[in-house]
């Protein structure tokens, strides 16, 4: 059994299956420059996912969207591979998903605050508040431009770990089940899977929608 | 993705035939910036040699990529490998060397049925279910190969239609403007005999004129001479007559009425002696 709930997410969980750490990376790399179809490039498909046009375009940061695409890609990619039995999904780390969230987050503050700190000091208070409220929606802007790494790291362990703990509990579940119950969970595990694979596209998609969001906020150049 | 380890592009690659085998040493770039030239020579040679007349294209042809992937079953594992093991066991091979090598694998605890070991039959029903069902798979990839159709359509294909035509009306436009340029030489041409035509017309306008005048002068000296001359008989006429006239006695009258009635009395006489 376990030795506790979290440790699916433990890089040392693979004991005697430990060839497949190396195998499954090399399969999953091979899709990248020996893909059999052009039409089934992942590239391709994550193209129709990522909005290009975006406002942040008439911004100036013309590589941005460029970027937020190479994002989404390397997000979905790992959080599908991580998908693949056996092997760590790395999106469940934390070091690794508060590096990218910090990174994005911190390079869009420090570029906006050296760059105009006027403007970006003028975004913590909306226009039109009064006046007595302003330092109390300074603080509350504050501390929600502050809090953003952390929503954004947790928010995409919390979804990827979740459904890797789930998947392990039907799965452990399964090792000793009875033949009836064990048909109509291997069933629930397959539809899960499959919801996972949408949970892997939709929270790649939406930690990039959000760093796309927050450099909207970026002071006009 | 299993699919590709059977189109040898791992294979070459292991071996160094393939993407990237050494084809050319092209000299490093100097510690200045290369200039555009540089770079245009550079490219220009690096294409000479690899599509040179050097390079083995019958064992080495360049790899290309399909646009759909090669028949599969069960999902992902491709057709052909299944084909690989039905001349040496039958159509059973295949399932018996997958179960085998599994029992062997589990016998042997390279696999191990462990908490995590459903993990992966669901994994691959999952993949099996999305990619067999008719109701997913085909729906799923029709929808993006559409996607991907409208999305190379608007940023590739319409642009480079779009500046195609443009280009042709250009050209059109051009040709029509080349065409009128060789025509003013004629239009030139055409302008000149217009303006001879004109002159002639103009010269024999005059001709006809001078000739009008001439014989208008000429009829007037004829039509002079000619009433002249009548006149001049005329009065000669007129002047015999009455000089004749004059001349002619009362005596001689007389003589000349009783001649006549003589003459006229013998041929009365004649005229009722016949009768």
């Amino acid at each position: 059994m376990m030795s506790d709930l979290f440790s699916s997410l433990d890089c040392g969980q693979l004991g005697s299956i430990s060839f497949l750490l190396w195998l499954t990376p090399i399969m999953v790399a091979s899709m990248f420059f020996v893909s059999s179809s052009w039409k089934a490039q992942p590239s391709g498909i994550l193209m129709l996912l990522i909005a290009t046009n975006s406002e942040t375009r008439a911004k100036a940061l013309l590589p941005l969207p460029l970027f937020l695409f190479s994002l989404m890609f390397f997000l979905v990619m790992m959080n599908l591979i991580g998908l693949v039995p056996f092997v760590y999904g790395v999106t469940s780390n934390l070091w690794i998903t508060s590096s990218l969230a910090v990174v994005m987050w911190g390079l869009l503050i420090l570029s906006g605050w050296t760059m105009s700190p006027v403007a970006s000091a003028a975004h913590l208070a909306p226009a039109g508040a009064p006046a007595a409220l302003v330092p109390f929606l300074v603080l509350v802007e504050t501390i929600s431009i502050m809090i953003r790494p952390l929503t954004l790291t947790v928010r995409l362990i919390a979804n990827i770990s979740a459904g890797h703990i789930v998947m392990s509990l039907i799965a452990n579940c399964l090792v000793s089940a009875s033949t009836t119950a064990l048909v109509s969970m291997f069933v629930l595990n397959v539809g899960y899977t499959l919801f996972e694979v949408f949970v892997c596209l939709i929270q790649a998609y939406i930690f990039t929608l959000l760093v796309k969001l927050y450099a909207e906020e970026h002071p006009d150049l | 993705m299993l699919s590709a380890f059977r189109t040898g592009a791992l294979r070459s690659i292991v071996q160094g035939h393939g993407t990237f085998k050494v084809l050319s040493v092209v000299p490093a770039r100097n510690a200045s910036a290369p200039s555009k030239q540089d770079r245009i020579d550079t490219w220009d040679y690096v294409n000479s040699v690899y599509f040179g007349p050097e390079r083995d294209m019958k064992n080495f042809p360049h790899p290309t990529q399909p646009a759909q992937h090669e028949p599969v079953r069960m999902g992902v594992l491709p057709a052909s490998w299944f084909e690989f093991f039905y001349p040496k066991t039958g159509v059973t091979g295949p399932y018996v060397f997958l179960g085998g090598m599994t029992l062997w694998m589990m016998s042997k605890e390279i696999m191990v049925v462990d908490h995590y070991f459903w993990e992966f039959p669901a994994f691959w029903a999952m993949v099996y279910w999305v990619s067999t069902s008719p109701k997913m798979g085909p729906k799923l990839k029709q929808y993006i190969s559409d996607k991907i159709e409208m999305r190379k359509n608007i940023l590739y294909e319409r642009p480079l239609a779009k500046m195609r035509d443009a280009e042709e009306k250009n050209i059109s436009n051009l040709q029509r403007l080349l065409e009128e340029c060789e025509t003013a030489s004629f239009v030139n041409q055409a302008k000149k005999e217009g303006v001879e035509l004109q002159l002639e017309a103009a010269y024999r306008q005059r001709l006809n004129t001078a000739f009008q005048e001439v014989k208008k002068r000429l009829d007037y000296e004829v039509e002079i001479t000619n009433v002249k001359r009548k006149f001049e008989q005329d009065h000669m006429v007129n002047w015999i007559v009455s000089s004749v006239t004059k001349s002619i006695t009362p005596q001689q009258e007389k003589e000349s009425i009783q001649s006549c009635i003589q003459t006229l009395k013998q041929l009365a006489s004649k005229q009722t002696a016949a009768a």
